[in-house]
C-alpha cells in the first residue's frame, strides 16, 4: 500500500533532533524566563552576576546549549514507533522508560500540524487523539509529510470499507467551499472588539512599567516624563491631551495587535467540504487541519458586530467535545458571509433552521445590568480622580452615555428560542453572539435563582453539553420550568447518543 | 407503525412537583467542622502575622481583622443551618434531580442516559458518621456534574447501585 513499513519499530526523520532541540530549548527558556532577565539585566547593569564575568557566564550558556543538544538527541534515539496487528505503539523516554499502546480502534482523530520551525525544516507533526483524554496522547514531532500521512491512512484502516469509500470520494472532491482572502483577514482584523485587547495592551504595559521600574530608573526614561509632568502639570488642557494621547495609541497598537494575531491564526484559511465532513485548513506560524463531523458537535456559536455585519463578516466557532485544549482556538470560521454562515450550519446541524419566535428575558435583566455597571463606574471615577484630580466627574459625561447604550444592547439582544430539535440563545452587546446547540446533546440541565430572583419568581436556566454550559438568563420561574420539562422529555423519550 | 403526535406540553412529567428526599441531619455536623476548619486557618495565619510583625498598625488590623472573620464565621453558620434544608435529592424513572443553596439555590438534573460514571467518596469524618457523598459525572466538561453529598452510606451505596444498573442497561 505504501512505501513506508511500520511493523518494524522506526525513529522520526532526522531532522526530527533539531524539532526536538527547538521544543527543548523553548520549555528551558519559559521556564527560567524570568531568571534569564534577571541575570541579563544583571550582566548590563553590573557587567556580572554572583562574582562571574562575562565569559564564564557565556561558557555556562554553551554548556546548557550542549545539554539541551544531548537531551535532545537522546530523546531522538529513544523515541520509536511501529505497528503490531491493531495497535499502535510507542515507546519513550531516556531515562523514565515509557510504553504507549494505542488501539487503532480507540483513536478518534489524527492532526496533522506544522509549527514554524516544522517548516522551515520541512516536516510535520502528527498528534493522535483518543478517546476518553481531552490532551492528545501521542505526539510524534518530526516525520515527513509522506510517512506522516501513510502513517495516519494506516492508523485509520479500521474504519470499514465503505466509510473508507466515502473518504476516498471525498478526497477525489476535494471541494474548496470557502478561502478567506487576504481583504477579508485585513478586514476581519481591523472590525474585531478592540476593547479586550486594549485592556491586554494596557495590563500588559502596565505590568511592565511596575516591573521594570528600576531597568527604566537606570535607563533615565522615567526621570524625564516626570520632568515633563511636573513643568506641564498645570494645564489640565494638557493632561487630557494626553491622557488622549494615549488612548489613541493604545487603541491603534489593539489595532495593529489585533491584525496580527487574525493573520498569524487565519492565514490561508480554507474551508474544504467533504461529503460529510468540514475541513479547515489555516495558520502562518502553525498551519492546522482540522476535521469537523457533525456527530462530535456539541455547541455552535456565531458572532458579529454592526461593523463586521457591514462587511459581511461572520465568525463561526465550532465546539466539538474531546478536543485538544491547545487545538481549541482553532475551531473557529472568519469572515464568513451571512449565506455561508447558514449553509455551513445547516451542514453540521442538519435541523438547523432560523426560529422566528424570539423570547425574551424579563426586564429584572435590565436592572441586574444597572447594578453591575456601579462597579465599573466606581472603578473609572477612581481612574479618573487620579489623572484629573477635581474635575474627576467629568469623565461621567462620557462614561454614562456608554454604559447606558451598552446596557440597552445587552438587553436588545438577549433572546432564546427553542423547537423540537434546537435551542438558539442570542446575547452580546457591542457583538452580537447566537449560541445554537441541538437539544439532544445536552447533558445536563440545571435552574439557579439567587433569593431576590425568589421574590419576583425569576430563574435562570443552564444547559450543558459536553463542550459548553448554555445559559438562559432570567425568565419567569414557570417559563424556565416548562423548557426543563420539555428538553428532558425530548433527551429521554429520544433516547439518542450525544455523540 | 411510525407516529408523530404533537405533544401536549402539560402532559410532559413537571420537575417542580416532585418531593425531594432530604439528606442525612449529621452532614451539618461536617458542614460545621469544614467552616471552623477554614475559620480557624484564617485566624491562625492572622495570629501569626500579628506575632511577627512587630508595628503598631498591625495590631489594629488585627483586630479588626478578627472581628470580621468573627463575624463572616457567624454569617455562615446561620446561613449553612438555615439552607441544610435546601440540600435535597430525588430519583425520577429517566434522572436525579439534587438542589441546594439558600441565597443562590440551583437545582440540576441528569438524565440517566447521560451519566458517565459514578463515585462514591467518604472523608475521615463520614466515615466515622456513617455517611458517603455521591458523585454523578456526565461527559460535560464544562459542568453539568452532579454530587449528592452527606447521604448515609446504605442509601448512598443502594443509589449508586440503582444508577449502575440504568448505566449498564442501556449498553
Amino acid at each position: 500500500m505504501s512505501d513506508f513499513n511500520f511493523i518494524e519499530p522506526s525513529r522520526q526523520s532526522t531532522r526530527g533532533i533539531a524539532v526536538l532541540f527547538g521544543v527543548n530549548a523553548y520549555k528551558f527558556i519559559k521556564k527560567l524566563f524570568i531568571l534569564i532577565l534577571t541575570f541579563s539585566y544583571a550582566i548590563i547593569k553590573k557587567g556580572e552576576v554572583f562574582g562571574l564575568s562575562l565569559t564564564k557566564m557565556l561558557l555556562i550558556v554553551f554548556t546548557i546549549i550542549v545539554l539541551i543538544v544531548l537531551r535532545s538527541i537522546l530523546q531522538y534515539l529513544n523515541f520509536k514507533f511501529h505497528i503490531v496487528g491493531e495497535d499502535f505503539m510507542l515507546s519513550k523516554g531516556i531515562l523514565n522508560k515509557e510504553k504507549i499502546t494505542v488501539s487503532k480502534s480507540k483513536i478518534q482523530n489524527i492532526y496533522i500540524k506544522q509549527n514554524i520551525l516544522q517548516q522551515i525544516i520541512n516536516v510535520v507533526q502528527l498528534d493522535i487523539e483518543t478517546a476518553g483524554d481531552a490532551n492528545a496522547e501521542v505526539n510524534i514531532t518530526a516525520l515527513s509529510r509522506a510517512k506522516a500521512l501513510a502513517l495516519k491512512e494506516e492508523l485509520l484502516s479500521h474504519i470499514n470499507q465503505t466509510e473508507k469509500n466515502i473518504n476516498k470520494s471525498a478526497i477525489d472532491e476535494n471541494n474548496i467551499y470557502y478561502k478567506a482572502s487576504v481583504k477579508k483577514l485585513l478586514l476581519e482584523g481591523f472590525s474585531q472588539n478592540h476593547g479586550r485587547s486594549f485592556l491586554l495592551i494596557a495590563g500588559f504595559f502596565g505590568g511592565l512599567y511596575s516591573s521594570y521600574n528600576d531597568l527604566l530608573g537606570e535607563l533615565k526614561i522615567g526621570d524625564k516624563i516626570d520632568d515633563f509632568m511636573i513643568e506641564n502639570q498645570d494645564s489640565i488642557g494638557f493632561l487630557i491631551l494626553l491622557f488622549f494621547g494615549i488612548f489613541i495609541f493604545t487603541l491603534l497598537f489593539s489595532v495593529i495587535f489585533s491584525l496580527i494575531n487574525t493573520f498569524l491564526l487565519n492565514y490561508n484559511l480554507q474551508v474544504i467540504e467533504h461529503k460529510k465532513t468540514i475541513e479547515i485548513q489555516k495558520g502562518l506560524l502553525n498551519k492546522v487541519a482540522i476535521h469537523l463531523s457533525p456527530s462530535r458537535i456539541q455547541n455552535i456559536v456565531i458572532s458579529n458586530n454592526r461593523l463586521k455585519r457591514y462587511f459581511g463578516l461572520n465568525t463561526l466557532v465550532i465546539k466539538q467535545a474531546m478536543v485538544d485544549k491547545r487545538l481549541l482556538k482553532h475551531f473557529s470560521i472568519v469572515g464568513l458571509g451571512k449565506e455561508q454562515v447558514t449553509y455551513l450550519t445547516k451542514k453540521l446541524i442538519k435541523k438547523f433552521k432560523v426560529i422566528s419566535k424570539k423570547e425574551k428575558p424579563e426586564k429584572y435583566y435590565i436592572r441586574i445590568l444597572i447594578y453591575k455597571s456601579f462597579l465599573s463606574i466606581i472603578f473609572f471615577n477612581t481612574i479618573s480622580y487620579f489623572v484629573l484630580e477635581n474635575y474627576f466627574l467629568l469623565i461621567n459625561i462620557i462614561l454614562l452615555p456608554v454604559i447606558s447604550i451598552l446596557i440597552h444592547w445587552r438587553y436588545k439582544k438577549a433572546y432564546y428560542s427553542i423547537n423540537d430539535e434546537i435551542l438558539l440563545v442570542g446575547s452580546g452587546s457591542v457583538s452580537t453572539i447566537t449560541q445554537l446547540l441541538e437539544i439532544h446533546k445536552i447533558q445536563a440541565v440545571a435552574t439557579k435563582q439567587s433569593i431576590f430572583q425568589k421574590i419576583r419568581k425569576i430563574t435562570t436556566v443552564k444547559v450543558f453539553t459536553a463542550s459548553k454550559e448554555t445559559t438562559i438568563l432570567y425568565i419567569k420561574e414557570d417559563k424556565a420550568n416548562t423548557i426543563i420539562n420539555f428538553l428532558l422529555f425530548q433527551i429521554e423519550s429520544g433516547r439518542k447518543d450525544w455523540m | 407503525m411510525f407516529t408523530n403526535n404533537q405533544i401536549d406540553i402539560n402532559s410532559i412529567p413537571k420537575l417542580e412537583d416532585i418531593s425531594l428526599n432530604p439528606i442525612s441531619k449529621k452532614y451539618l455536623n461536617i458542614l460545621y467542622l469544614n467552616i471552623l476548619l477554614l475559620y480557624s486557618s484564617f485566624i491562625g495565619i492572622i495570629v501569626i502575622i500579628n506575632v511577627l510583625v512587630k508595628k503598631d498598625w498591625a495590631k489594629d488590623y488585627f483586630w479588626h481583622a478578627l472581628f470580621f472573620l468573627l463575624i463572616s464565621f457567624l454569617f455562615q453558620c446561620v446561613i449553612t443551618y438555615l439552607g441544610f434544608n435546601k440540600r435535597a435529592y430525588a430519583l425520577r424513572t429517566q434522572d436525579v434531580i439534587h438542589t441546594k443553596g439558600l441565597l443562590v439555590h440551583q437545582r440540576t438534573t441528569v438524565p440517566f442516559i447521560r451519566i458517565q460514571h459514578l463515585e462514591t467518596k467518604q472523608s475521615f469524618v463520614a466515615k466515622k458518621l456513617k455517611l458517603a457523598s455521591l458523585y454523578v459525572y456526565t461527559a460535560g466538561e464544562a459542568g453539568g456534574d452532579l454530587s449528592i453529598k452527606g447521604l448515609p452510606i446504605d442509601e448512598a451505596n443502594r443509589i449508586n447501585e440503582f444508577l449502575n444498573n440504568k448505566i449498564n442497561e442501556r449498553l
